[in-house]
């Protein structure tokens, strides 16, 4: 991960012509390379900078992007190289020096502010050389994660958070319906991504309600590519992705269908025999498509992503009577950005629909829809960013169910960075339907103790308070089930506190380079959003308090010939309501995982573990009866990398679960066993 | 009685089968546990099931405030909304959305045993049967299979099954009276979406001959349907019937209890519900009193308890409401969902609180609460041992 991005940030500066200076941009606040600027030369036309460096003679240039001020830098002659970072209108600055300097930290969060808190990402090139072919695999690469899935869809939990605690975001657009609370990543193809990060902890500035828990902030990549994937369970797929320039925008598309059908053998635990009996899944096959598309000028930048996917909606391992069940989700997401002055403008529009049928008793389909469209003005002076923002959200659903409700928002968020110090300071006011005003905060930094921030060695410390909201129109569980509805009106779900103190160690050592990071966090939340069943509502409640006191720790090592890491997360999440206390459900007290990666010439081989400890499934108190037993999975994967002309062929070999262990993620409903997987991307390397 | 919804996909099930849970009741305390016993003494235990987050039973004493519980399983395997208690047994079933599966608790010893019913059967409740050759017979009537299953389990706990087919449109309940098995017909599209399709019906099925004979209950409808017998007589009850395919629900008919004289099978009297009522759980109280739990209206779904003579099945101790005036030690009103009485009179009944947290009340003669003890998360159903 961070191997991969150091090396492409060093490529960025190679290969200097000798009559010629080598231009690369990056942003200011994130450090994170730019496509799509666009340049203006003393001599030239305008024209797109596709990968982040260009050659350019010495003179006068003047960079434009949409969403960063436009700049202007004189490149004295005899000048090798040079990184020229654009300020983001809607971030506070942090102009990196204007001279050869090679960031050894890239932010991938999108919009979700890092300062202070644990981060950790994975490229997708990286993942795909591990076997690597879905985003949920890719995020399950990612140290600190949680995935559940009962029948595909994928559940995300980060520090102990419920999945609807978690907001996911694409290059900052977040994917959460504000009405439900839903994000599902299998809907971005994964043909356009370039990353994926999670941020951990509540980030009421960048990302707004609903990221109590965390941000997995997807990134997205323009690039020219096809994949093609077999693997076990009929899992068949391709995707591919596009780029192309013109003289006033960069334009991508990437698409991917994907089928499985997923009619594997398992363990029946719930038997009435003593003994699990072996049995076969059936109706648990799914079907997607999805489809992105963007385009990236110097002042305005569109989106578009949409998704349909239909899937078997299995019952529960002993439970046959949804064996014809259906179920169709599909997702529509606009979103256009434009510069005006020193001003950025975002609008967005987004439709979710679900509709399930049962072809036994058809009088019992149901179709639901959510949507919602959200404006926004972002801004900076100096240190200060700003944002305003308002928007609407509906849900529709069939059984009379109908609620909506209008959003604003303000935040004000004051940044500093000297060299060996960052601060994130900032405040946010949410009016959210008749809940009135709704203040959150948070303040974060980073400081380096000892060493600098640019040198391989040094230690440097963080910490964190935050606050979060959550509230959703409808809870999510309801609309993820998508029968008969049934509104209650809710509280808004407070983090009232969320905190992380914590340490990281970079340190080039004989075995390689050495990076250590650890963190304590607690988090308080009030009015919980928890289902509890048993009223006639079925709807969830207010309930109690919820706290969560946790420790994370991550090491991971760098060779040239490859890096291995491991992680561990401890936590204790736990409901307090009344006289009763209910741990978290499927959150483990000790989960982690690690990996080793090996590479020697065009061959990459992988081994990446996962385990997770006892943890319960209901939301009821301590009850070992009620716990899914620990688990420990290995996957396998071996690689090769071949240059095809400008091209570059990647054939990747995957074994699944290799030990073929027989698990649950989520009780009643069996994970598969053994799996293998092969793939092959051919990539368009960029042009030197 | 609480609505048992145990788990997220199986509340796909609960959402089409809300009339037939609502309904559910089990006889308790049948048998040797006489209505009319000379020396009124407290229970020996009260068992409250947990139907859903945990499933399980869990005991409390008469006084004091140790529970235990035994565990049932999932609530992808567990789903019942209520148990019959008789001899140290609890039976419970669960549904087609729980795998349709037959659970059997010796209390006594904690012992579970499950018992594998026919796929997609939806079993809807078991009874103890009088059985032969010194094995246990157990009935268990099958929604979706129009039939009931006869469970002979051994002294060495090998099960088999036997079927009655044709047994009624949607057979709900099951009992035995005079050489021949009853059963209940709620007479409702359980298969589908639990649609009334008409009343309730009882339909007599000789052990030996041919010859059947069925008894309609008038107006009564519901598709949770169950039975009580009491010597030569069966109480009949129905929670009503309502619409809940769209919001507001609407209520179209509320529940009845149908006093039915077994010998010459005819219905003797009925009991409508107060008016907005829905539901009618009904339990034979140790007392000799009938307790119905209903629900106040479809609105705020507040749980009520009513109480009803044997005999002539007027309400007890009601003044404007009909159904029992409840109040905590403070005065203030107490929602109470399922309950019966012991045999001094005391009515103990559940309460879920926040966090489904089920509470043990019990009230005096008078209806003043005079005992609160937490007893387990979930409640949905209570008998006396």
């Amino acid at each position: 991960m961070l191997f991969s991005l150091l090396a492409h940030v060093a490529l960025l500066l190679a290969a200097p012509t000798s009559d010629s200076t080598r231009l690369c941009v990056v942003d200011a606040a994130t450090r994170a390379p730019m496509t799509g600027v666009r340049m203006t030369t003393s001599v030239d036309s305008a024209r797109i900078v596709l990968d982040q460096c260009v050659t350019v003679q010495s003179g006068t240039v003047r960079l434009q992007r949409v969403g960063y001020r436009p700049r202007r830098v004189d490149i004295p002659l005899g000048t090798t190289a040079i990184v020229v970072a654009l300020d983001p209108l809607a971030r506070p600055a942090q102009r990196l020096p204007m001279q050869n300097v090679v960031s050894t930290r890239t932010d991938r969060s999108g919009n979700a502010a890092s300062t202070g808190r644990m981060t950790a990402t994975q490229t997708v090139a990286d993942a795909s050389a591990i076997g690597i072919g879905t985003i949920n695999g890719l995020i399950a690469t990612l140290p600190f994660t949680g995935i559940r899935s009962a029948r595909g869809e994928t559940g995300l939990t980060l520090r102990g958070a419920r999945r609807e605690q978690i907001a996911i975001t694409l290059d900052g657009m977040p994917l959460n319906d504000p009405a439900t609370g839903i994000a599902d990543v299998s809907d971005v193809p994964l043909a356009g991504l370039a990353s994926a990060t999670v941020v951990l902890g509540a980030d009421p500035l960048g990302t707004g309600p609903g990221a109590a828990g965390g941000v997995l902030a997807l990134e997205s990549a323009p690039q020219r590519l096809v994949a093609l994937r077999l693997g076990a369970f009929g899992e068949r797929s391709i995707e591919g992705a596009w780029r192309v320039k013109s003289k006033i925008a960069l334009w991508n598309a990437s698409a991917s269908l994907h089928r499985a059908e997923n009619n594997f053998d398992f363990d029946n635990t719930a038997s009435v025999t003593a003994t699990a009996q072996r049995e076969r899944r059936i109706n648990n096959d799914e079907a997607r498509v999805s489809f992105a598309a963007g385009m990236l000028a110097a002042q305005t930048q569109l989106a578009v992503l949409a998704s349909t996917s239909e899937r078997g909606m299995v019952g529960a391992e002993n439970v046959h009577t949804y064996d014809a069940d259906r179920a169709r989700t599909s997702r529509v997401l606009l979103r256009m950005q434009q510069t005006i002055g020193n001003v950025q403008l975002l609008a967005g529009v987004r439709t979710l629909s679900l509709a399930y049928t049962d072809p036994t008793r058809p009088t019992l389909n149901s179709t639901a829809r959510a949507t919602a469209g959200d404006l926004e003005v972002r801004g900076a002076a100096y240190h200060l960013a700003w944002r305003i923002g308002a928007g609407a959200d509906g849900v529709y659903a069939t059984g009379g169910v109908r609620q909506s409700r209008g959003r604003a928002f303000a935040v004000a968020d004051y940044a500093h960075h000297s060299a060996n110090n960052s601060l994130d300071v900032g405040a946010r006011l949410d009016a959210i339907g008749a809940y009135g005003t709704l203040p959150s905060f948070s303040i974060g930094g980073d400081h380096v103790l000892l060493g600098a921030r640019t040198s391989p060695s040094r230690v440097t410390i963080n910490g964190r308070l935050s606050q979060a909201l959550r509230v959703p129109t409808l809870y999510d569980l309801y609309f993820s089930s998508p029968q008969r509805l049934f509104v209650r009106a809710l509280r808004p779900e407070h983090v009232t506190l969320d905190a992380e103190v914590g340490a990281r160690v970079d340190l080039p050592t004989v075995l390689g380079a050495l990076e250590l990071q650890s963190s304590v966090v607690t988090r308080d939340t009030r009015d919980a959003i928890i289902w509890f069943p048993g009223n006639f509502g079925w709807s969830p409640a207010n309930v109690g308090v919820e706290r969560l006191r946790g420790l994370e720790a991550r090491a991971q090592m760098h060779r040239a010939w490859g890096e291995y890491s491991a992680w561990i997360t401890a936590y204790n999440a736990a409901l307090t309501t009344g006289p009763l206390r209910i741990p978290a459900p499927y959150v483990s007290r000790v989960a982690g995982g690690g990996h080793v990666l090996v590479m020697a010439a065009s061959f990459t081989a992988s081994a990446l573990v996962r385990g997770m400890g006892r943890r319960p499934f209901t939301a009821g108190p301590p009850d070992a009866a009620f716990e899914l037993p620990k688990v420990l999975l290995l996957d396998l994967a071996i690689s090769r990398r071949l240059r095809l002309r400008g091209n570059e062929l990647l054939l990747a070999l995957s074994l699944d679960n290799a030990t073929d262990v027989h698990w649950q993620s989520v009780r009643g409903f069996p994970s598969p066993g053994r799996g293998w997987a092969f793939s092959t991307t051919l990539r368009q390397l960029p042009t030197p | 009685m609480i609505f048992a919804l145990p788990s997220h996909r199986q509340r796909v099930h609960v959402a089409r089968t809300i009339t037939a849970a609502v309904c559910a009741a089990f006889v308790t305390a049948c048998g040797e546990d006489s209505a009319t016993a000379a020396t009124p003494k407290p229970p020996a235990a009260i068992l409250v099931l947990d139907g859903f987050i945990q499933p399980g039973l869990t005991s409390v004493g008469d006084t004091g405030t140790a529970t235990t519980k035994i565990a049932l399983g999932a609530t992808t395997e567990f789903d019942a909304g209520g148990f019959s208690f008789q001899s140290d047994t609890a039976l419970a079933v669960s549904s087609r959305a729980a795998g349709d599966v037959l659970y059997i608790v010796d209390v006594k010893s904690s012992v579970v045993k499950k018992v594998q019913m026919p796929t997609k059967s939806n079993p809807s409740r078991a009874r103890l049967l009088k059985g032969s050759g010194g094995q246990s017979l157990i009935g268990v009537a099958l929604r979706d299979s129009n039939a009931v299953a006869l469970v002979t389990v051994s002294a060495s706990g090998t099960s088999s099954i036997t079927r009655i087919a044709n047994a009624g449109t949607c057979p709900t309940d099951v009992f035995q009276y005079d050489n021949a098995t009853w059963v209940v017909d709620a007479n409702a599209n359980c298969k589908v979406d639990y649609k009334v399709q008409g009343d309730v019906r009882l339909i007599r099925i000789p052990t030996t001959g041919t010859t059947r004979d069925t008894i309609t209950m008038p107006t009564m409808r519901g598709s949770g349907a169950s039975a009580i017998v009491l010597g030569d007589v069966a109480y009949i009850s129905a929670g009503g019937d309502a619409s809940f395919a769209s919001f507001p629900y609407t209520l179209i008919s509320s529940g009845v209890v149908t006093k039915v004289d077994l010998k010459n099978r005819r219905v003797l009297s009925q009991k409508n519900m107060p008016t907005n009522t829905y539901g009618a759980g009904t339990k034979l109280g140790l007392d000799g009193f009938l307790y119905v739990s209903l629900y106040e209206n479809l609105t705020t779904f507040k749980s009520r308890i009513a109480k009803l003579r044997a005999d002539d099945l007027t309400f007890v101790g009601a003044t404007t409401t009909s159904w029992l005036t409840l109040t905590g030690t403070a005065g203030a009103d107490v929602s109470c969902a399922s309950g019966v009485a012991d045999a001094l009179g005391r009515l103990h009944c559940i309460v879920n609180g926040t966090g489904s947290v089920t509470s043990l009340v019990v009230f005096n003669a008078g209806g003043t609460e005079i005992r609160r003890v937490l007893a387990g998360q979930g409640g949905v159903d209570i008998a006396l041992r």
